[in-house]
């Protein structure tokens, strides 16, 4: 406690003013005689009898009167401790940063939990006037709520934070967001509160920020040690040697006092379908697990998990696709064989499938010539590309045709070997386009083309390509062509079949009639035609980060589509004619997905090859030590755990003043 | 009538001083008319305004009784025959003359004025006792003066003369003796004592004795066949108390003082005041004596008037 006006403290001499009063009136009285006087002896034993300590009251009323003013003149304060701030209204932006390395702890009380708890003591701390938002700062960043002055509903907010997440981290994006929160408010008073881990992961871009007068307030949760944690980073599914078995590959990554031996669980649900065990050794161990593959069409969602009790849970499990992994499954039919050539059909199509970011998609091809196509089982595969091939036979151009009807994709690149009549006969109407002929002699470029789903990029690095022989394509009326060349003749064509989809290109995959294999934009060309094509029949087992959006391929005529996530929550989405994706965005969690479709009133069905798994980054498993941005950097950044701020004694004091005088007054009043 | 001059009341040492002034002109002038009849039957030595407990030969008719023979034939009652066909004597009451004590309070609490001379308690005491004391002489009544204070202090015996009015204001014109306490118990037996035959005995005094035996003596008096007056005097600072500075009250009879608010204590005062006069009526009226209070601001002759109104119809307070 302390004062303001110390100095007022002097007028506590005034409290001796009643007993001076009173002893001045006690001395030098006028003196009078009173015959009556035993009369008034007895009046004044009568009346101190009953007024006795009511006068006393009134002294001390009075005197309690006087001190009170006195101190209340000295402004005085009590220091205590508020949770965040300084009691006076302001803007606060409170970044909470929900992912997955902020599951660190024991049951609920994680670091998110402990996040969480802080946001609402804070928020509840703040004072009436004052303005709050909330964001989240796993990735991507999002404002859960924007700035309000409704104290009790941002603080009911809170509860819409899930408890378990699969997110990376982007701090930076919510520290962004926060600022932009806090630009437009009313408040001279703006503050950041910002609570993480701190994880090491990514770095935080601190140049980018512009606090400007906003009081940024770092908040690290957790000791910022690394712990003791074991994590499965990444799992790998192939088929084992027998066909029906396969082999689950699971990555580990350790730190602290992991122990060398792991037990690890593959399971669906309660069941547990097989067990492995991974050995650890510098923090890094690998295992596998063998494991039937469900029969097509059932369920392939499944779960590896590490039986440990470490630092962080939400790591310790994966959620996997109980089916060959690698996204898509592509039969590629090299119709000119030049193996280890530049010359090779197929050798620049590998090679860019090769370059595609694992994020993007993964690609298992396997690559036969022509003669060897009729030996291969179509079912297995999501694409058949036939790179430069010959008409096919009857036979083995029925197989594709019904391989097509059936939701697989078909891709047909030209060459010397394909001559348009054969093909016309062979594929008739499962072509997208009659095959007219083949020009050469004038060399084109390629047109821009704006993206289109079949080319989400559109003609993005193309404008430099050059073809000199291209095959004449006459597109069929429900054809798509997304991309021409530079004289308006359609440079790809594609249509749908049934379930399925083909799509014929103009001119080579390699560089015998057009340079564009060695253009940057043949990659994006390639993967395009690979993805989209396969899409419509099959699925994609690439990974999606949590938090991430997802597009899902909507089988054809699809009507319902309905995503079942790891905890059983449903998501329906209508489908519109002609939709071909849908967006997902709920990947909170973790694990396996699946989903489900309908092509009106019929039942739902499981698509089991547009499943897919939602999984944290592999450096959110790491927890530390704590990266904190040099806060000196910052400007006005400051950190504190709660402020002591003063109080004023003084409204209460003056308060007790004005109860002592009415009191005064009723102990008075009886003496008039 | 000759009032006596007088010095400033309570002025120099016991019985030094000079006669205080007690019955003014005015004051006799206004209280002439008034007369005294005793209440009850008292004896006298001469025949007079008052009923004699001895029936004879007077003017006033009493009683019939049955005529015997040796009875006065003018007694006969010829009418109550002439009614009754009864023989019947009349009987009379014969009247005599009142003999009356005059009693004041001399002790030093009757010494008091609040400041205000006409007010004097012991002066407005006297002046009662002294126009009662003309009115009686008046009528051809024996009037006797008695001072007291902690004992039967001054006397002078009754007498009926006229001019024996001078010696009883005399008597009440001296001054207080200061410091003495008032004792009614001892002073009013002496009293009793040196009294003899059935008379008017009116005390003046604040019968501030606070001892539960004080008033024992008015009983005393009332056995001997006294009528016994008592004019509760009191100064208006005494009944109103209606003082408003603070002060330092002293006793006047000893040596007790007590700072006071006058203000804070009025109400208790006066509480303890109406039980002590409550008291003294009671007192008074247990033993047969009349009380009246008499307010020293309050003129005497309304006193007077009051005082001997209410006997005639019976009654005091």
């Amino acid at each position: 406690m302390g004062l303001e006006a110390p100095l007022a403290l002097f007028g506590l001499f005034a409290a001796a003013i009643p007993f001076i009063v009173h002893r001045l009136r006690r001395t030098d009285p006028v003196r009078r005689t009173l015959p009556t006087f035993a009369l008034l002896q007895q009046a004044e034993a009568a009346r101190r009898r009953t007024r006795g300590l009511t006068d006393l009251l009134l002294l001390a009323a009075r005197v309690a009167l006087l001190v009170v003013a006195a101190l209340a003149l000295g402004a005085p304060f009590v220091l205590a401790r508020v949770p965040f701030g300084d009691g006076r209204p302001a803007a606060t932006a409170i970044v909470i940063d929900d992912s997955m390395s902020m599951l660190r702890g024991r049951g609920h009380n994680t670091l998110l939990a402990r996040a969480v708890a802080r946001a609402r003591e804070v928020i509840a701390s703040l004072p009436t006037g004052s303005e709050v938002a909330l964001v989240l700062g796993g990735a991507p960043p999002r404002v859960l709520v924007p700035r309000s002055d409704d104290l009790a509903s941002v603080e009911r907010a809170l509860e819409e934070i899930p408890a378990t997440s699969a997110r990376a981290t982007d701090l930076g994006g919510a520290v962004g967001l926060a600022l932009q929160e806090l630009r437009a408010s009313r408040q001279s008073e703006r503050r950041l509160l910002l609570l993480s881990d701190f994880a090491p992961h990514p770095a935080l871009a601190t140049d980018a920020w512009r606090l400007g007068a906003v009081q940024l307030v770092i908040e690290p949760l957790g000791d910022g040690t690394p712990g003791t944690n074991v994590a499965l980073v990444a799992t790998d599914v192939r088929r084992g040697a027998d066909r029906d078995a396969l082999v689950v590959s699971v990555e580990l990554r350790s730190t602290g006092d992991a122990p060398p031996r792991v037990p690890l669980e593959l399971r669906r649900g309660d069941a547990v379908l097989a067990k492995g065990e991974a050995m650890l050794a510098e923090g890094a161990g690998k295992a596998q697990i063998e494991v039937s593959a469900p029969p097509g069409g059932e369920d392939p969602t499944a779960e590896v998990r590490a039986v440990i009790d470490d630092d962080l849970d939400a790591d310790d499990a994966l959620g996997v696709l109980l089916a060959p992994q690698g996204g898509l499954w592509l039969l590629a039919v090299n119709g000119d064989p030049k193996p280890a050539t530049d010359d090779d059909e197929l050798r620049y199509l590998a090679r860019a499938l090769e370059l595609v970011p694992e994020a993007e998609g993964v690609v298992e091809s396997r690559q036969v010539d022509a003669d060897t196509l009729a030996q291969h089982d179509l079912a297995e595969f999501d694409l058949v590309l036939l790179a430069n091939v010959a008409a096919p036979a009857g036979p083995l151009a029925g197989r594709i045709a019904t391989f097509v009807r059936a939701g697989g994709g078909l891709v047909i690149a030209p060459g010397d070997h394909v001559e348009p009549r054969p093909y016309n006969a062979a594929f008739g109407d499962l072509l997208p386009c009659h095959i007219a002929t083949v020009a050469r002699g004038r060399s084109v470029g390629f047109a821009t083309a704006p993206p289109s789903v079949l080319l989400p990029r559109g003609s993005l690095g193309l404008a430099q390509a050059t073809v000199d022989t291209h095959l004449v394509l006459e597109p069929f009326d429900d054809a798509e062509t997304p991309l021409r060349f530079t004289d308006g003749a359609p440079a790809v064509v594609s249509r749908g079949a049934d379930r399925g989809r083909v799509t014929v290109l103009a001119t080579t995959l390699d560089a015998d009639w057009t340079d564009l294999p060695l253009r940057p934009g043949f990659l994006p060309l390639a993967w395009a035609l690979v993805r989209e094509v396969a899409q419509r029949g099959g699925h994609t087992l690439r990974p999606v980060h949590g938090g991430q959006s997802i597009s899902l391929p909507v089988p054809p005529g699809t009507k319902r589509l309905e995503v079942v996530a790891p905890d059983a929550s449903r998501h329906p989405f209508q489908v519109r004619p002609g939709q071909l994706s849908v967006a997902f965005d709920r990947t909170q969690l973790p694990g396996a997905y699946r989903v489900f479709a309908s092509s009106g009133s019929a039942a739902l069905r499981d698509v089991p090859r547009a499943a897919f798994v939602v999984r944290a980054p592999a450096e959110e498993s790491a927890l530390g030590p704590r990266s904190i941005p040099a806060t000196k950097r910052l400007g006005n950044a400051g950190s504190d755990f709660g402020n002591t701020v003063r109080r004023s004694l003084a409204p209460l004091l003056f308060l007790a003043c004005a109860a002592l005088a009415l009191l005064e007054g009723l102990l008075r009043a009886p003496r008039r | 009538m000759t009032p006596v001059a007088a010095d400033p009341l309570g002025a120099g040492s016991e019985g030094t001083s000079a006669p205080r002034h007690v019955l003014d002109a005015g004051v006799a002038e206004r209280v002439a008319h008034l007369r005294v009849r005793a209440r009850h039957v008292v004896e006298g030595l001469r025949s007079g305004l008052h009923r004699s407990p001895h029936r004879g030969a007077s003017v006033i008719f009493a009683e019939h009784r049955e005529y015997r023979p040796g009875d006065d034939l003018r007694l006969l009652d010829w009418r109550a025959y002439a009614r009754s066909d009864r023989h019947a004597i009349k009987r009379f009451e014969q009247e005599t003359h009142l003999r009356a004590h005059l009693v004041l309070d001399a002790s030093a609490s009757m010494a008091y004025d609040g400041g205000r001379p006409d007010t004097h308690k012991s002066a407005h005491g006297a002046t009662l006792l002294g126009a009662l004391g003309m009115i009686l002489l008046a009528q051809g009544d024996a009037a006797a003066g008695h001072a007291i204070d902690v004992d039967l202090v001054r006397s002078v015996p009754p007498r009926s003369r006229p001019d024996h009015l001078e010696a009883i204001l005399r008597l009440f014109a001296q001054p207080v003796r200061p410091k003495t306490r008032t004792q009614l118990r001892p002073a009013l037996t002496s009293l009793a004592e040196r009294i003899g035959r059935r008379a008017l005995v009116v005390i003046a005094s604040d019968l501030l004795d606070f001892d539960a035996n004080a008033l024992e003596p008015l009983a005393l008096l009332k056995a001997r066949g006294h009528d016994v007056r008592v004019f509760h005097v009191l100064h208006p600072d005494e009944l109103d108390f209606a003082l408003r500075d603070r002060a330092r009250f002293e006793d006047p009879e000893g040596d007790g003082w007590l700072d006071v608010d006058p203000p804070a204590i009025r109400d208790a005062y006066r509480g303890e005041l109406a039980k002590f006069m409550d008291e003294c009526r009671r007192r008074c009226v247990a033993a047969g004596a009349r009380y009246l209070v008499a307010r020293t601001d309050q003129p005497v002759q309304e006193v007077l008037a009051e005082a001997l109104g209410r006997h005639r119809r019976g009654a005091w307070g």
